[in-house]
């Protein structure tokens, strides 16, 4: 068994996981490469757990590469203690899916599922034995594209909040957490349409709406740490998470209104293209990957 | 800490119960983020947007949407907003076409003629729908099958509906016909059946064109009639007695195997009185048959037939006042280079010979005649007896000229009078309201001319294309022209006849003139210019016509642009 001085408690911004796995994979890599060792990855012993002592491996545990003496330790083996540091930094990637029933979102998406990509970071405020609280920013960004009547359509979604979370370690290796994010949405909306009024010679004739309006989520999911690594005893231990949660996003409805992105021009004017309301707001459930140091 | 020691072991013993309800828990989450995408959208969506076609109605343009089941209705209003409004209709549109008088716009569709219909949508079976801008006035009847042709009485009151070459069907009666009366709400079967189920009794011919006739003094009162030219004969419905068998006038006898074929009909009611009402049949061969409507025994009226021998195929006829109002049937006969006028009680017949062998023949008479007094017209005269002017103009060249019928007898010669048009022309435009003595003729070549009927006159205008498409005003003070797939808009003041010249952002596929709402009490009815795009999703630029028709007028260029009409009203289906 072995024990790390990060417990699941440790792990941050918990959810933003999936885009995350990208940047963890990258991580990963990088760090064995430069070390050309694998060890096990430390284990952490629970809430509270502390003082790794020899390195070791442990079933389930994902292997990682020690650069130069005792990486990871043991709990149950009598090993110098360790004083790894910790920065308080969790970093989060993760793929969200949102269910808009709203009938804005029909000119584009032959669904109502609305994909986004997640990137957190945050810094645990307060670090408590049972509870981690940290505070960060989110940014998600979303792209639906379709057709509507044969003419090409996207949704350009990209909303920054402040990322309030807590975490609750359940096990050894589980974590529960939960998370609000309040913030801005800025949302473009375009048809790409022959009849519409192109900006420039030669350019594509759009029909355009930017629209900010506020958002926020509320979600709670699980975490499960997929491994524990660090250089030293002294260093920084990076923990792995694979996260899972569910929420609901909410978001003021707004008037489609798509105008033509013609210059402007004496005598005209320009009476938008009614196309409903669009609600950004519906449950959603989001899977990623996370690191926390 | 020894709590946190501790912990690790008591996670052992109560990992293999939690472990799966965790595994659990993220399978639940996993499915979630991948059921999210469940739900479609409206079909609307991914229809395309080929088929559509733009109609005018009087105070909107109706745009037919057969892909998505819809009428998009765009009016405008006085500071040039748009609204547009969509009006579903039924699945499977057969055909479409708008009022005479641009009022309504009929839509002909099967339904689903029989197939299962999409998702859980309710069966729709087939229909003639009555779209106007007033929801309340919008009509349904429902037919009885799957018909694809339509054609409108003038007057509003009749529409006959039929199967035309394309119906579609695996069998289909093109001799039965659906007779709508408008102004009657839908009726089921009975007295006050509507539509009224009428097939023609057929030797071997199928309907070619409908003419419904004004109100005719008959024998056995007033009466209106369908005359149905089929291949082969022709057929008169008694409209106040729809249901009941028609009169079938056969051109060929059974012991000729040649077919002659009606190519149009006149009608006329004739003098004051029952029993002198006439149907001129215009024929394939050299002949003229006339029809008086008689009393009969056994119905109210007869036809009884006359045929004239013109001396060879005639390509127009029309009913004339000749001296003395008496009644002629005039055929130009360009064969032969003359037109016949034929006394259509004893048959007799009078040459005209024409400058030019003109195919066409319309009347003009109350816009033709000269204001100038004439002597013996002076105060305690009687009133001269009507005499029509015709104008006679031909598709292959030749000109146009007038034709007063009124100096047949005697003085042929003089009767006919040119006017300088050379061109062929390929149609004639009445200007009607302000100034209904005026006509546009349109060419085959780059040039149309503005004929005053009443000065004689004939002002060419040149134009950069051929593909002109001339419209007039609809208070007759000025015509629009553009060219499909320009940008440029041209208005001619038909009373000075100066022509201006605008020029709109985008290429322009068709031009309408509408009424706009919201016009002060008081003031003028306002009028809105359209000019319509149709690429895309159709886009549409708005201007006032009083405004942009003045040359002088700085806010003629002002207009509303609006695009995605194609997309407008979706949500809302």
């Amino acid at each position: 068994m072995r024990f790390s001085r990060r417990s699941p408690r440790e792990f941050f911004t918990a959810g933003k996981v999936a885009r995350a796995a990208t940047i963890a994979a990258l991580l990963l890599s990088s760090r064995m490469t430069a070390a050309g060792e694998l060890t096990p990855a430390p284990v952490d012993a629970g809430p509270g757990a502390s003082t790794p002592t020899t390195p070791t491996s442990e079933p389930g545990s994902v292997p990682s590469f020690a650069p130069s003496g005792p990486t990871t330790v043991d709990g149950r083996a009598a090993a110098p203690p360790v004083n790894h540091r910790v920065v308080g930094v969790d970093a989060s990637l993760g793929v969200r899916g949102t269910r808009l029933t709203s009938l804005g979102l029909d000119p584009f998406s032959r669904d109502d599922g609305f994909v986004q990509a997640s990137l957190a970071v945050a810094y645990r405020a307060v670090h408590a034995p049972n509870l981690d609280l940290s505070l960060g920013f989110e940014w998600d960004y979303g792209l639906a594209s379709s057709s509507a009547r044969e003419s090409r359509t996207s949704l350009e979604v990209h909303e920054l909040a402040v990322a309030l979370s807590c975490r609750l370690p359940l096990s050894r290796r589980f974590a529960a957490f939960g998370r609000l994010t309040p913030g801005a949405a800025r949302v473009d909306a375009r048809v790409t349409d022959a009849a519409a009024l192109a900006s420039a010679a030669y350019s594509t004739a759009d029909l355009t709406q930017v629209h900010w309006l506020p958002s926020a989520t509320a979600s709670a999911g699980l975490a499960f740490r997929l491994a524990s690594v660090s250089r030293s005893p002294t260093a920084a231990v990076f923990d792995y998470w694979l996260t899972a949660e569910a929420g609901y996003h909410y978001s003021p409805s707004y008037a489609l209104e798509l105008r033509s992105e013609g210059r402007p021009a004496a005598g005209r004017d320009v009476q938008p293209l009614a196309l409903g309301d669009l609600s950004l707001r519906g449950g959603f459930a989001r899977l990623g990957v996370a690191v926390t140091f | 800490m020894n709590e946190q020691h501790q912990r690790p072991a008591d996670r052992h013993e109560r990992g293999p119960r939690h472990r799966p309800r965790f595994a659990a828990a993220g399978v639940a989450a996993a499915s979630l983020l991948l059921g999210l995408g469940c739900g479609g959208r409206n079909a609307i969506w991914d229809a395309p947007v080929g088929q559509a076609q733009p109609f005018a109605l009087d105070d909107a343009i109706a745009i037919v949407d057969p892909d998505a089941n819809r009428v998009v209705l765009l009016t405008t209003d006085v500071a040039r907003r748009a609204r547009v409004e969509a009006v579903p209709i039924q699945r499977g549109m057969r055909a479409a076409t708008v009022a005479p008088d641009r009022s309504r716009l009929f839509v002909v569709s099967a339904g689903d003629a029989g197939q299962t219909p999409p998702g859980d949508a309710a069966a729709q079976w087939p229909a003639l729908e009555v779209v106007t801008t007033s929801a309340a006035d919008r009509r349904v009847y429902p037919l009885s099958e799957p018909l694809d042709g339509i054609a409108l009485d003038p007057r509003g009151e009749w529409a006959v509906l039929f199967a035309s070459k394309s119906a579609g069907g695996l069998v289909s009666n093109p001799n039965e016909l659906l007779l709508v009366d408008l102004g009657q709400p839908a009726g089921a079967a009975g007295a006050g059946a509507n539509p009224v189920a009428h097939t023609l009794r057929s030797f071997g011919g199928k309907p070619q064109r409908f003419t419904f006739t004004d109100p005719l003094e008959l024998p056995g009162g007033l009466r209106r009639l369908l005359i149905v030219e089929t291949e082969q004969d022709v057929a008169i419905v008694d409209l106040l007695h729809p249901a009941a068998p028609e009169i079938t006038i056969q051109l060929t006898s059974g012991e000729d195997a040649r077919r002659v074929h009606p190519t149009a009909v006149a009608v006329s009611d004739g003098d004051p009185g029952p029993n002198d009402a006439r149907i001129a049949i215009r024929t394939d061969d050299r002949n003229v048959m006339i029809a008086t409507l008689l009393p009969a025994t056994d119905r109210d009226f007869s036809p009884s037939l006359n045929l004239t021998d013109v001396g060879a195929v005639p390509s127009d006829t029309a009913w004339v006042r000749t001296d003395a109002g008496a009644l002629g049937l005039a055929a130009l006969v360009p064969g032969a280079g003359k037109a016949v006028v034929v006394d259509p009680t004893t048959g007799l017949t009078v040459d005209v010979a024409l400058p030019a062998p003109y195919q066409r023949l319309s009347l003009v008479t109350a816009a033709a005649t000269k204001t100038a007094a004439t002597p013996g017209s002076g105060a305690g005269a009687a009133a001269p007896r009507p005499v029509d002017i015709a104008l006679l103009w031909n598709a292959n060249g030749g000109g146009v000229a007038f034709w007063e019928l009124g100096r047949v007898a005697g003085q042929p010669y003089r009767s006919v009078e040119t006017v300088g048009v050379t061109s062929a022309v390929t149609s004639v435009i009445d200007v009607g309201s302000a100034h209904p003595e005026l006509k546009i003729l349109q060419t085959r070549d780059t040039a149309f001319f503005v004929l005053d009927l009443k000065a004689r006159t004939s002002a060419p205008f040149q134009t950069s294309s051929s593909g002109l498409v001339i419209s007039p005003s609809a208070s007759g003070t000025r015509a629009w022209a553009h060219v499909p797939g320009s940008s440029q808009i041209a208005s001619i003041d038909l009373q000075t006849l100066h022509a201006t010249e605008r020029r709109t952002e985008r290429p322009l596929s068709s031009l309408f003139e509408i009424a706009a709402s919201g016009a002060a009490p008081g003031a003028p009815a306002a009028r809105s210019l359209i000019a319509l795009t149709q690429t895309g999703t159709w886009a549409a630029a708005i201007y006032d016509a009083a405004s942009a028709g003045d040359t002088n007028d700085p806010a003629g260029d002002a207009h509303t642009d609006i695009a995605g009409l194609l997309l407008e009203g979706t949500d809302a289906l």
